[in-house]
């Protein structure tokens, strides 16, 4: 009989309760055979910060909330919420500092990547979602978060409470995600049609 | 027609998330598809720009727990607190500020309501001698104008100050009733008949040096006979004498 793998849910109350425990060379371990390393660094690298600041922040969270703060946590159930949430404001809170420090001037070409709107024709469609997607950051960093929660397999429940919004308030926010993003597409699909 | 929009949302979402949907509405399907294929491809990118292993990354952090465990929580919060001087400057003088700012306040409401209850008169004693005098009803004109003719308002401006009520001209003034002619002798014969006021006013006498040597302790033992004998005044008078620490 196979044993079901559990839900990155699951393996983050798992690491909690280590770290509660005062067991954190065991959640530790954990926290790599899950994959929680390359998630943080790589969901902080999507907000627009280079792999080495990235990965100091990531040890940041862990050095001064996961280890320290988790016992704070109200429902343990909600573990990975949690750590979004709180990784979420170390972002918003030194992330952009470290982006503002590292690029100048690139407010101007971001523009214009927007709105020159031609593809090499030589670009798959796949290619072109994935570039509209980047734009998309930029141009929304807000809406492009709570897609990438959804697409984490984040439920309603869940991101409202990263986000800090009401229930009906995400669902709207998800909604405008949703049409935010089509305008973007609908140039890939000038493509597709060609 | 919200209902329908909930549905297309909650499809949208359940593609994105890679569960099958059922007869939804294909562009959405074709969207939500695009956004997922290119999101996973962009997840392989950036995590093939993550090494897989990172030993180091795990050494800093076990060297840095160890380290704060070992920190006493009262030494973090004054390091953290004297970490921006700044900050810790205007602390101090805002709260210096306040603590002045409030104890003047109280010290100044709490005096004044010492100074109100506290009594400089004379209590008027029993055996005085009232004479048959007619009453001396000033008119209008001498009440409300002064000898050269000038007015001088509806308040008199010779009336007396409180501490120095002087005695009407109708009574036999006995030396133990107004405080400008109170004497230690007549009202040590009275307060030896255990009149209260008599030793009110003897305890009077000591306190504010009235024909007798000031002194606070004699004044506090009269006024305490005086209270003993049912004298609210001389009771406050008393309150008033500890309250102020001038006497033990």
């Amino acid at each position: 009989m196979t044993k079901e793998k559990p839900s990155k849910g699951h393996q983050a109350t798992e690491i909690v309760r280590l770290l509660v425990d005062n067991r954190s060379d065991e959640a530790l371990k954990l926290f790599e055979k899950y994959g929680f390393r390359k998630e943080f660094i790589g969901f902080a690298m999507k907000s627009g910060i280079d792999y080495e600041d990235a990965r100091d922040l990531v040890q940041k969270f862990i050095i001064d909330k996961l280890c320290m703060k988790s016992d704070s946590i109200k429902n343990i159930e909600f573990a990975r919420t949690w750590m979004y949430q709180v990784f979420r404001n170390m972002i918003n809170d030194q992330g952009r500092m470290l982006i503002r420090n590292r690029e100048v001037p690139l407010d101007e070409n971001k523009d214009q990547a927007y709105e020159q709107k031609t593809y090499d024709k030589n670009q798959t469609l796949t290619d072109c979602v994935q570039e509209q997607l980047k734009i998309f950051r930029e141009k929304e960093p807000k809406h492009a978060e709570v897609v990438e929660f959804i697409l984490k397999d984040l439920n309603t429940e869940q991101i409202r409470l990263i986000i800090g919004r009401s229930y009906g308030a995400t669902r709207e926010f998800m909604s405008q995600c949703r049409k935010k993003f089509r305008p973007f597409l609908e140039i890939c699909n000038e493509i597709d049609e060609k | 027609m919200k209902n329908k929009e909930q549905k297309i949302l909650q499809d949208w979402i359940n593609t994105l998330q890679g569960i099958v949907v059922r007869g939804m509405d294909s562009k959405t399907r074709l969207e939500a598809r695009l956004l997922r294929k290119a999101w996973l491809d962009e997840n392989k990118k950036i995590e093939n720009k993550i090494p897989d292993r990172d030993e180091p990354f795990y050494q800093n952090i076990r060297a840095a727990i160890k380290k704060k465990k070992h920190k006493t929580p009262v030494k973090n919060l004054w390091a953290s607190f004297f970490e921006n001087k700044f900050k810790a400057f205007l602390v101090v003088i805002l709260g210096t500020g306040f603590v002045y700012a409030s104890k003047k306040t109280y010290d100044g409401v709490v005096s004044i309501s010492e100074e109100l209850n506290h009594i400089v008169l004379a209590k008027e004693t029993t055996d005085k001698i009232t004479k048959d005098i007619e009453q001396n009803d000033k008119s209008f004109w001498d009440e409300h104008f002064d000898k050269h003719g000038g007015f001088t308002g509806f308040w008199s401006r010779y009336a007396p100050k409180d501490n120095e009520k002087t005695i009407p001209e109708d009574v036999n003034d006995n030396l133990c009733s107004y405080n400008i002619t109170l004497n230690l002798e007549k009202c040590l014969v009275l307060a030896n008949k255990y009149d209260s006021n008599a030793q009110f006013n003897i305890g009077l006498m000591y306190e504010l040096g009235i024909n007798v040597e000031q002194s606070y302790f004699q004044a506090y033992e009269w006024y305490k006979k005086s209270s003993a004998l049912g004298n609210e005044d001389a009771k406050s008078n008393m309150e008033y004498l500890i309250k102020k620490g001038l006497v033990y």
